[in-house]
């Protein structure tokens, strides 16, 4: 996909009439989470299909993070099923909980499925490269040489080729997470989920953050993200999901759910912001 | 020039006991010390109670009589543990503990104590996102330890660490008394019989002095090596 018309995907994408729909990456059914005696999550179904965008608005407190931490197990859902690529994910209870069956295949998954952290996240001991190249050469077993040269088309893609034997103490906290969103790219996956990506971000390095995320998507990648930022959110997402104390109250394409809200929560929602 | 008797060879040979001693008791140390500081982080409840017993019981009885107590002590367990095996079984079979190994294991059990709590302080300073975003990579456990946590974990490690090992390497001293010959026994057999303490205590003084420097110069590369990527001045 290389034109720049396509902002938006949804319209791009071909009509299940003429054509299969595309293939579904990433499907879960029926999330719930309890902290102690709280329900966060009360039952949450997501499916993404390839070229899929979609982001979850919702106030503080309404659960949508920890739904994207459960995506790819860094929370452990109390309930729900999980499958990425037709695959599913096993759990089991023991006396600490319900856990996954298997940590390989759990492991497994998480390298398909990538996150970028609201505070960026990259370890501090190593190079921006160093960063890059860790989970390919250590996780997916690249040659080091391969993962240098995936890794330098990854950072002139995200603008910082200059920067690859800089520190992260050495950036700015734009270029952290850009150089984060390199990082996860390494991993070539079939989803990328961002945690409210520009919330620690000075006003003025937002803008570079979200046009690198534009441009993913732009090129079809299938995206979960949190985010606020609700004019990004409108031009990028084939869906919306609007989350509120751990349900879906709404959800659609986001000039419905944006522009003719049906509930009033989501009304009283948008209008602060 | 020092006049040293002829003990000079024997000295040496002390000296590298003493090294010998001081680097595998390190090796012990610093395991035990990982095993006692993920036990104290470690919800369960059993973990945690035996590794508060241990420091605790450790960090409150002076070396010298732990060192005593876990040598000759020791040694009279063990005696009895034979003497029941022939009594019961015809088993003739006597333990003896070699001093080496005695000084070695008391050493190391002494310090990982003490390196337990500077590792329980460090593994708590690293920065929880970090390792989340190695989990979310993919990473296995191990993995994790070995490429993010621990590099991490040592930046902060590293100050209390080297004291530890400087406190470590002259309590190496200590084990002149259960009968191993290290450089300080060999000097004070060899002042008793040339009746020259000055002399020897002053080469072996020299000698610790050589071995601490030459530590300080390592620790300060090894700081070098895992403060990569921080600030400096800041702690």
């Amino acid at each position: 996909m290389t034109t720049m018309t396509t902002l938006q995907p949804s319209e791009s994408r071909p009509s299940p009439v003429s054509s299969e729909p595309a293939e579904v990456l990433l499907r879960v059914e029926g999330i719930k989470k309890r902290f102690g005696d709280t329900h966060v999550l009360k039952g949450i179904s997501l499916t993404a299909r390839r070229g899929d965008v979609i982001t979850l608005i919702g106030s503080s407190g309404s659960g949508k993070s920890t739904f994207l931490r459960c995506l790819n197990l860094l929370e452990q859902p109390d309930g729900g099923e999980l499958e990425i690529h037709g695959q599913p994910v096993h759990f089991t209870t023991t006396r600490h909980g319900r856990v996954p069956q298997d940590e390989k295949r759990v492991q497994w998954m998480r390298s398909r499925v990538a996150m970028v952290f609201q505070n960026f996240n990259l370890w501090s001991h190593m190079t921006l490269l160093e960063n890059i190249i860790e989970a390919p050469i250590h996780v997916q077993g690249y040659s080091r040489a391969e993962a240098i040269n995936e890794a330098r088309c990854l950072l002139a893609k995200v603008g910082l080729e200059e920067r690859a034997d800089h520190y992260p103490s050495q950036l700015s906290g734009g270029q952290q997470q850009r150089g984060a969103i390199a990082r996860a790219l390494a991993m070539n996956p079939d989803v990328m989920l961002f945690d409210e990506p520009t919330s620690a971000l000075d006003p003025e390095l937002v803008g570079d953050v979200l046009a690198v995320m534009r441009r993913l998507a732009e090129e079809g990648r299938t995206m979960v993200l949190v985010t606020h930022e609700m004019d990004f959110a409108r031009d990028v997402s084939t869906r919306i999901m609007y989350l509120n104390q751990g349900e879906v109250e709404e959800e659609g394409p986001p000039q419905q759910v944006l522009d003719t809200p049906r509930s009033n929560r989501l009304r009283q929602f948008l209008s602060t912001r | 020039m020092l006049n040293l008797h002829g003990y000079g060879m024997r000295l040496i040979e002390g000296a590298l006991v003493t090294v010998e001693l001081a680097a595998l008791s390190l090796i012990i140390a610093v395991l035990l010390g990982l095993v006692t500081a993920s036990a104290k982080l470690s919800k369960r409840r059993l973990p945690h109670l035996l590794a508060t017993l241990y420091t605790t019981l450790i960090r409150g009885v002076p070396d010298l009589v732990l060192m005593m107590l876990f040598f000759f002590g020791g040694q009279v367990l063990m005696n009895d543990v034979s003497d029941w095996l022939y009594a019961r079984f015809g088993l003739d079979l006597f333990i003896n503990i070699d001093a080496f190994i005695a000084g070695v294991l008391t050493i190391g059990l002494i310090f990982g104590a003490y390196m337990g709590e500077t590792f329980r302080g460090a593994i708590q300073a690293v920065d929880k996102g970090q390792v989340e975003a190695a989990t979310a990579c993919g990473m296995s456990r191990a993995l994790i330890f070995r490429r993010i946590r621990f590099p991490l974990m040592m930046r902060h490690a590293l100050p209390g660490l080297s004291n530890n090992w400087l406190v470590l390497l002259k309590t190496t001293a200590l084990v002149s008394v259960i009968g191993l010959s290290d450089m300080v026994r060999v000097a004070t057999q060899a002042s008793k019989t040339t009746l020259e303490p000055f002399t020897f205590m002053l080469f072996v003084a020299v000698i610790y002095l050589l071995l601490t420097s030459l530590s300080e110069w390592v620790i300060k590369r090894l700081t070098r090596k895992y403060n990569a990527g921080f600030t400096r001045g800041r702690s």
